[in-house]
């Protein structure tokens, strides 16, 4: 059985506040990277920024941008610092949405792609984590065919990490990552899933330990898609996943990561496709520079 | 020279004179054009138009005096002293509030609120105020002898010669004593204005909600006219009832000048029980003013903003009133009102000297002139402004003159009435041949044959007025076809035409044409399965730039018709014949043309298109017969009129034929609209839509579509481009669909093929999706249905202890995603809201108010004999009376329909379900 792997991953590149106070407008150019085995990494982009607020719009256009009646006159426009951060925490809720129909869009294409080629073939999606609700529930609405298709979204970096997220002061998680840290590390157990009611989340948490040799690495966790199926569908899951990794070929060089806590710096291993990806997204990265750009003083 | 500035003046320059005269003619043609419509021009007023009385500057002046001359017995407090220094050195900042807390404080003294007043302060701050309130209704510009101005006078000559309304900050009712000097010296008039005097009606000020309730739900006026003053500068009297308790002005608010006291010895007395008056007002910036001027704005808003055709401010600086100018910005906003901004320059400044920041460059005024689309705001200015109201009215006049519309004479529309209602007859007819009837209707001179010949009209053929739900409850396609959207749209049109010539004070053929329009052209934005689609649009939470509400089919109604009046020339020369715009259609069409009944026809609780399809729906479904039509339609006319303000008013049998159209609409919820065996149908769709949805928004031709600058020239999210391609889809299947297809079935196959062979779907819910087509194709007749009722429907009522709205929307969506093809949760609400054609909630806006718009009077609802209704109420405002006259009871409902057959998968989503219903008291406990 062939399994593919997909690496995702996305930016976008804004206006600055400079260019918002000179021009009265804030503009996006959200983009997607992607790369399908051992293929060139590809980039997929909308050559128009988001437009989200241009001077002498409506009135009317405003309000119904920025859902404010509290402040009908609408003064916190004339403080351009003010309005530059409604537009961009408004903008960033429009790129969440925007590129969520990107990877929808970009992960639909590959499946037709991929299935094509080779019905008996296996997907592994490979999307860096990205903080937003909206692609998890434009996928839910696809329905995708579980048994084709496994979708992890990626977290690697410190922050990410449920260690952070929840431990603060409480009581430590019995399940978080300092736990599975602190667990005996038998080199059969590469993974852990997080226990949680699988009908309660369209996703299920795993814990993944990377296969070390000298360094420690730190572990990697995975949130994978969990519509609609059983927790041995999910085990299934992570077993392809760990198959996948358990290859060093699989996996790139260190990723270091500064700890947040100033605790030295946490050292892992991401997915080759998806490094692969956050490489080349700075080489395409120019090109939505230049759409922004192009569109501000053109 | 500035576009929107205008200047009338003796040294005009003859380029200033022609574009005066070219900006005074087009707005004067603008009224009017609108008078003809019966629409109304709104006058807001101020203190500059009052130059008799003293002005706030002279009266603060005053107080000074009157406190700077106080005896030496006076001990100012720290307290005053503070409050007083701080008025007479003011920041520009804070002008008007240290002005508002020293008028305050005095103020206190005077009514008696001793706790806010230093004691050394009481008896000296009573004094100064019982004097000022002498002065200002006696002294040399004193309220009570004060004349009306030639402005006054000039806007009491509008009020006789077109529809006014004004709405003014001044306390000084000089409006009414100049229209009450016009009634009794008919001789007062100046002879170039036509004397009409006698026949005026009297001026009314309207100061609070209870007064504009009155005067707008009588029946009849007895052709008085109103000014609305904002109760903040109005002044106010109280009686102190000291020599006669029972005094009917003890404890009430009431208007002076002259009307309610006397001044004797100084001091000013009850002219009913001689006892002390007091006399207050409110001040320019105070909270108490803004919150009571919001509600005399609310009754505006509700009786007749929609009806405004333009406004002219005169002698308004708008610096002291934000609540007016909140409303006009709102109403401006809402609609492009042509806007005449009136201000008096002062000559000694000399010509040149215009001021222009003064009132372009400040918040209160700029919005009248800039961001306007067409600049319909102008800003005109004179030395005496009344002369540029002088020239708008002989300008009026001039035009009102060639204008003329041709009235029908009493024959001709009770003729045309009567061919309407053989057409009527006709159309319910359950053998009709629909073809050669509409080929008769194109040859009537009544009905414009332009408006049929439209392929959007005609594709209207295509959609079932009811979805598939006949299809489903009667299982005969040829029953189907028949009741299409346009055979309603026709039928609508012929009801209002009938209803139009019955009720209409003086009809006329523009404004039947322009009916027949909004009747023809209202549902045009109906794609194939209708509600249901945009429920699905609802769900993904779609929507338009511009647009405060997900996609549905008004949008889209508005966007075609405004691409059919760009477009189709015989239409466009039709708009010019009858003198209507495309914005005017529309906002007829949404229920906001401002025209009371003609709205109530078009968009109302109780409309045409509600007339039409719920008694052609009871008779396609087999529950009623053209004859209970008939009935009902008599019944209905016969005590149906048309108020002096436009407002339909229904009493008698026309009330009891208004509850029996809404109990007929109960029974067809319960029936057909909301019967869960349908809703179960209605949910099996909506799954197929939603997923095959999901997946066209997936390709290349949305991002496509997002870098098309010309079809969408505002992009901050796909959601537009997302609606474009479904509106596409939709249009393309039903254009290339076969005659004898049924519309919505042609449509769900093809959503179903184009399923089957993705790929990427997988396999449970393609066979999932192949069997809920399975049942959307087979079921047919009432057993089919009463069969899935029984067998895959589970109904719990709704706890009434409340729950969020949005809790209940995630656990619907999150059953959706989490059991996938296995179970569907919906929400059925009581019939009892909608038994009105549920009330849009309106958001606060920022004047404050918040309410909807009335056009209906109502009476007689409990109607026992010997003992009616003396009263008409507005009819949203009888929700409660109608629904207990119906024994409506607030029900709704959550069904749990069954789409798997797999046993296991379904009870363990139907307990996650229940549970998580139960966990957020949606649901009862056992």
């Amino acid at each position: 059985m062939k399994v593919n792997m997909i690496g995702i991953y996305t930016l976008y590149v804004s206006t600055e506040m400079i260019d918002f106070a000179k021009t009265g407008l804030y503009r996006a150019v959200p983009m997607i990277v992607y790369k399908v085995n051992d293929e060139k990494p590809q980039h997929f982009i909308i050559k128009r920024p988001i437009e989200i607020f241009k001077e002498n719009m409506e009135y009317r256009q405003i309000r119904n941008i920025v859902h404010e009646t509290a402040d009908p006159n609408i003064t916190f426009l004339s403080i351009p610092s003010k309005a530059f951060s409604k537009m961009q925490s408004y903008a960033k809720q429009n790129i969440d949405k925007v590129i969520a129909d990107m990877i929808t869009h970009i992960v639909v294409k590959l499946i037709h792609q991929m299935q094509s080629e080779d019905t008996s073939s296996r997907n592994v999606f490979f999307i860096e984590n990205i903080d937003s609700n909206k692609v998890i529930g434009r996928l839910g609405y696809l329905y995708l065919d579980s048994k084709v298709n496994t979708i992890a979204f990626v977290t690697y970096k410190t922050g990410g990490l449920l260690t952070d997220i929840l431990n603060g002061d409480n009581e430590r998680l019995k399940f978080d990552i300092n736990y599975f840290n602190s667990q005996e590390k038998s080199k059969e157990i590469h993974s852990e899933i997080i226990p949680n009611d699988y009908m309660e989340s369209m996703t299920q948490t795993v814990f993944f330990r990377i296969p070390d040799t000298e360094a420690t690495l730190s572990p990697l966790r995975f949130d994978v898609l969990s519509q609609g199926i059983s927790k041995e569908m999910i085990r299934e899951k992570v077993n392809i996943i760990e198959d996948i990794l358990q290859n060093r070929d699989n996996l790139t060089l260190p990723i270091i990561e500064k700890s947040t806590h100033g605790h030295g710096v946490n050292i892992t291993m991401i997915p080759r496709v998806l490094n692969e990806c956050i490489e080349a997204a700075e080489k395409y990265k120019h090109e939505a520079q230049v759409i922004l750009e192009g569109e501000l003083y053109g | 020279m500035c576009e929107f500035m205008i200047f009338k003046s003796d040294t005009n320059t003859p380029q200033d004179e022609i574009h005066y005269e070219k900006k005074i003619d087009f707005f004067s043609k603008k009224i009017c054009g609108d008078y003809l419509k019966r629409k109304k021009v709104l006058i807001i007023t101020g203190s500059g138009i009052s130059s008799t009385v003293p002005d706030m500057k002279e009266i603060m002046d005053k107080i000074e005096q009157l406190i700077d001359c106080y005896d030496d017995s006076w001990e100012k407090s720290d307290v005053f002293n503070g409050i007083y220094e701080d008025y007479r050195r003011p920041t520009e900042l804070e002008k008007h509030q240290t002005q508002s807390r020293l008028l305050t404080y005095i103020q206190n003294a005077y009514m008696g609120k001793f706790q806010y007043v230093q004691d050394s302060d009481i008896v000296p701050l009573a004094n100064v105020w019982r004097k000022l309130v002498v002065w200002l209704l006696e002294g040399d510009k004193g309220l009570l002898s004060a004349e009306p101005t030639e402005c006054h006078r000039v806007i009491r000559d509008m009020y006789n010669e077109m529809n006014v309304i004004s709405l003014t900050t001044n306390f000084d009712n000089l409006l009414k004593k100049a229209f009450d000097k016009s009634k009794s010296t008919g001789t007062e008039r100046r002879d170039d204005l036509k004397s009409e005097s006698e026949d005026a009606g009297t001026l009314h000020p309207i100061l609070s909600k209870e007064e504009f309730d009155l005067y707008y739900t009588s029946e009849e006026n007895d052709k008085s006219v109103i000014e609305i003053q904002s109760r903040g500068d109005v002044f106010w009297l109280e009686c102190t009832g000291e020599k006669n308790k029972i005094c009917p002005n003890k404890n009430k608010q009431c208007f002076i000048p002259g009307e309610s006291i006397e001044i004797r010895d100084d001091r000013v007395q009850c002219n009913l029980c001689k006892s002390e008056a007091k006399v207050y007002f409110a001040f320019p910036g105070t909270k108490e003013k803004d919150s009571e001027m919001s509600i005399v704005i609310n009754g505006i808003w509700k009786y007749f903003a929609n009806a405004i055709s333009c406004v002219i401010i005169i002698g308004n600086s708008m610096n002291y009133d934000p609540v007016i100018v909140d409303f006009l910005r709102e109403l401006l906003q809402k609609r492009q009102l042509p806007v005449m901004y009136i201000s008096r320059y002062d000559r000694k400044r000399g010509r040149e000297q215009r001021n222009y920041e003064s009132v372009y460059g400040k918040r209160a005024t700029s919005f009248l002139f800039s961001n306007r689309t067409d600049s319909k705001g102008i800003w005109a200015r004179c030395e005496n402004t009344e002369m540029i109201l002088e020239d708008i009215l002989q300008n009026f006049k001039k035009y009102q003159k060639e204008d003329k519309v041709a009235e029908y004479n009493k024959k001709e529309y009770e003729e045309k009435a009567s061919y309407f209602w053989r057409r009527i007859d006709e159309v319910f007819s359950a053998d009709l041949n629909f073809d050669d009837f509409l080929i008769d209707l194109k040859e009537n001179r009544d009905i414009e044959k332009a408006i049929f010949d439209i392929d959007k009209v005609n594709q209207m053929r295509h959609f079932s007025q009811l979805g598939l739900k006949t299809y489903w409850l009667r299982g005969k396609t040829n029953i189907y076809q028949k009741h299409n959207r346009l055979k309603h749209s026709v039928g609508v049109m012929l009801i209002s035409s009938y209803l139009y010539l019955k009720i209409c004070p003086k009809p006329n053929s523009n404004e039947l044409t322009f009916i027949q329009l909004a009747a023809l052209f209202h549902d045009l934005g109906h794609l194939p399965f209708s509600h249901l689609l945009e429920d699905v649009f609802n769900d993904f939470g779609w929507i338009s730039v511009g647009e405060s509400t997900t996609f549905n089919h008004e949008q889209h109604t508005r966007r075609i018709i405004e691409e059919i009046l760009e477009n189709n020339e015989e239409l466009k020369k039709l708009m010019n014949k009858i003198n209507y715009s495309t914005s005017e259609l529309q906002q007829l069409i949404n229920g906001e043309y401002g025209i009371g009944f003609i709205d109530a026809l078009i968009n109302s609780p109780l409309d045409c298109d509600k007339i039409e399809y719920l008694f052609s729906d009871a008779i396609f479904m087999n529950r009623g017969t053209k004859e209970d039509f008939i009935i009902f339609m008599k019944d209905y006319v016969e005590n149906l009129s048309v108020n002096e303000n436009n407002f339909l008013t229904l009493k008698r049998s026309s009330t009891k034929a208004f509850l029996k159209l809404i109990s007929m609409r109960g029974e067809m919820y319960d029936q057909v609209y909301l019967r869960s065996g349908l809703r179960y149908l209605e949910a099996c769709c909506k799954l197929i839509i939603r997923t095959f949805i999901s997946y066209v928004c997936t390709e290349q031709e949305v991002f496509l579509l997002a870098e098309d600058e010309v079809r969408f020239p505002s992009y901050y999210n796909l959601s537009d481009c997302k609606i474009n391609r479904v509106v596409s889809f939709m249009e393309k299947c039903t254009e290339g669909m076969p005659d004898d297809e049924v519309c919505e079935l042609y449509v769900l196959k093809e959503m179903v093929k184009s399923i089957e062979s993705n790929m990427a779907i997988s396999e449970s819910i393609k066979n999932t999706i192949k069997s809920c087509m399975d049942i959307i194709e087979k079921t047919k007749g009432n057993d089919a249905v009463n069969k899935i009722e029984e067998e895959k429907v589970l109904t719990f009522e709704v706890s009434h202890n409340g729950f969020s709205q949005s809790t209940l929307k995630q656990i619907i969506k999150n059953v959706y995603l989490r059991f996938p093809g296995i179970i569907l949760v919906d929400y059925v609400e009581s019939k009892s809201s909608f038994s009105f054609g549920n009330r849009e909630m309106r958001k606060r806006r920022s004047d404050g108010t918040k309410s909807a718009t009335e056009n209906i009077l109502i009476k007689d609802i409990k109607q026992i004999k010997g003992h009616l209704d003396p009263e008409f109420k507005c009819l949203g405002d009888v929700t409660a009376e109608v629904n207990k006259e119906l024994n409506y009871s607030n029900h709704n409902y959550i069904n749990i329909y069954r789409i798997s057959d797999n046993s296991f998968s379904y009870m363990q989503a139907e307990d996650y379900t229940i549970h998580e219903l139960r966990k957020e008291g949606i649901i009862d406990e056992g």
